[in-house]
């Protein structure tokens, strides 16, 4: 079964072309990382396949519907950003990831114990059960992203959409992301990232964007970008918009 | 003498606590979105509602009503668009509402400063039996909108992307937000007036969340301090002979500036390593 599927994919912001020819096929059981350089249009791809950013061309089908006709939004589960995690008002943990279980629950209805059991076992596969009433803004940037993965996961996701999961993210929570994320058996993963990293392990495919064009589609790269032992991307708390300008180097260059 | 046997303060007391209830039920949304300025926008125009309501000689509160919900659905709309930014969207309600109320005010013939002032920072012989039974009815809604959709309210507030892709109607509850801010300022503007509505809707979650952790503790600490503010900043205005309004957030502000030096004394205090 094909779970993404994007023909000749092209959008356009203000006139100015983010994604164009954009061919891309998703299998059930995949774990796709789309990488490229900031502007590359890697963020754009994912959020035009859920219907978030409006196709100028082409087509996208999930599930093997046209996503126009999409309605069936439990199966999926989005990983945005992690700029949304904390909020004028603090919610706890557990808040915030019973949020994710709302597609699946009757609306007007309060949460039965089914609910509650997948709001549970979601918090525990992210390793934050003990951290359940504490608030989300007290938490480190990691913590927050597996928040986010844990609110996607209540709805028990046939395919898991992660926005740059990695991005401000040190290395131990890297590892610790990778570990959550290999717990999904059988679940569909795309994930958007400026570098493998710690997901190297779990990657099967590599899709490398440059200029909203796919420049490469295959198995992950064995190295990662050139700079990969720079001090200045030793330091993942570094914003990458200021550093990541002048390196729009393809990791292929080497190759 | 007892304000509580004088019959124009038990309805002040009551539109109070009804209106304490539901101010920070809606404004919590509110904040929690980042558009807490939101009501006062929705006040200033409902202030043209208001003057309509004099120069047509129909019940200021239906006009107002009225009003403050399509310039609210309007700013909301210009908002989704993306068009022009929300602050400015705000601004331009601001000067609009009331510019185009003292405007109306002038033209009417009842209107007078006075009328003006009273809508403006509330009052307390103002609350008519009428004005009771529509804010028995309309805080009565508000509250049960709250109960029955809080949890969609909060994953589009928290998150407006995750719910969109959750497949939530957030189009929708952004408008029903939207609506329920404006029918909040025209509950609450007898009492606490046009001005000042915005800061019950604000100050007591501002306070509750020095307090608690969670979003749900925030919800019902705020409501606590909100009928708490409203009520005794009646009380207060009858013995000082004071706009009410003026009253309610002062006290609601006093609980703000307690609450924030209590947490900050909490924290000092707590040994090094307690907080996890």
């Amino acid at each position: 079964m094909t779970v993404v599927e994007v023909r000749d994919g092209a959008v356009a912001y203000d006139g100015r072309v983010a994604l164009s020819g954009v061919q891309l096929v998703v299998g059930a059981g995949e774990i796709v990382a789309v990488l490229g350089a900031n502007g590359s249009g890697k963020s754009t791809l994912v959020r035009t396949v859920l219907g978030l950013v409006p196709l100028a061309e082409g087509s996208v089908q999930l599930f093997d519907t046209p996503l126009p006709r999409f309605r069936d939004w439990p199966r999926i589960g989005y990983v945005p950003q992690r700029v949304g995690a904390a909020t004028g008002v603090p919610a706890t943990v557990r808040e915030v990831v019973a949020s994710g279980r709302l597609p699946r629950m009757r609306r007007l209805r309060s949460a039965s114990g089914a609910d509650r059991t997948a709001v549970d076992q979601a918090l525990a596969v992210v390793d934050l059960t003990d951290r359940a009433g504490d608030s989300v803004s007290t938490l480190s940037g990691g913590q927050q992203q597996r928040v986010l993965i844990a609110r996607a996961l209540t709805c028990d996701p046939d395919l898991l959409v992660l926005d740059e999961p990695t991005s401000g993210v040190d290395a131990a929570s890297q590892a610790a992301l990778a570990v959550a994320l290999g717990r999904l058996a059988g679940v569909t993963i795309v994930l958007v990232a400026h570098e493998l990293g710690a997901m190297r392990s779990l990657v099967t495919r590599a899709v490398t964007l440059a200029d909203g064009r796919v420049l490469h589609d295959g198995p992950p790269p064995e190295l990662d970008h050139l700079h990969l032992h720079d001090p200045e991307h030793a330091h993942p708390h570094h914003d990458e918009r200021q550093s990541a300008g002048p390196r729009q180097v393809s990791p292929w260059g080497l190759s | 003498m007892n304000p509580l046997t004088l019959d124009f303060m038990q309805r002040a007391l009551l539109a109070a606590l009804l209106v304490g209830l539901a101010a920070p039920a809606v404004g919590v949304f509110l904040v929690q979105r980042r558009l807490a300025l939101m009501g006062d926008g929705i006040g200033h125009i409902a202030l043209t509602g208001v003057a309509l309501g004099f120069l047509l000689g129909t019940a200021p509160v239906l006009t107002a009503v009225v009003v403050a919900i399509v310039g609210a659905v309007v700013v909301e709309l210009v908002r989704q668009q993306g068009r022009t930014s929300g602050d400015v969207a705000l601004a331009l309600m601001f000067y609009g509402g009331i510019a185009g109320g003292v405007l109306l005010i002038g033209l009417s013939d009842e209107g007078s400063g006075a009328t003006l002032l009273s809508y403006l920072f509330g009052s307390l012989t103002s609350v008519s039996p009428t004005d009771v039974a529509v804010i028995s009815a309309l805080s009565g809604a508000l509250l049960l909108t709250v109960l029955v959709l809080g949890r969609e309210l909060f994953a589009v507030c928290h998150d407006e992307e995750y719910a969109t892709v959750a497949g939530l109607p957030v189009r929708f509850l952004n408008l029903l937000l939207a609506v329920m801010a404006a029918v909040t300022v025209t509950v609450a503007m007898r009492v606490v007036g046009l001005l000042l509505v915005s800061a019950l809707m604000v100050v007591p979650v501002a306070t509750a969340q020095q307090l608690v952790r969670g979003f749900r503790a925030t919800v019902l600490l705020s409501l606590a301090l909100g009928v708490v503010a409203a009520v005794s900043g009646v009380l207060g205005s009858y013995y000082a002979d004071t706009a009410p309004g003026a009253m309610i957030v002062v006290v609601a502000l006093l609980g703000f500036v307690l609450a924030s030096v209590g947490s900050l004394l909490v924290r000092r205090l707590r040994p090094v390593g307690a907080t996890r």
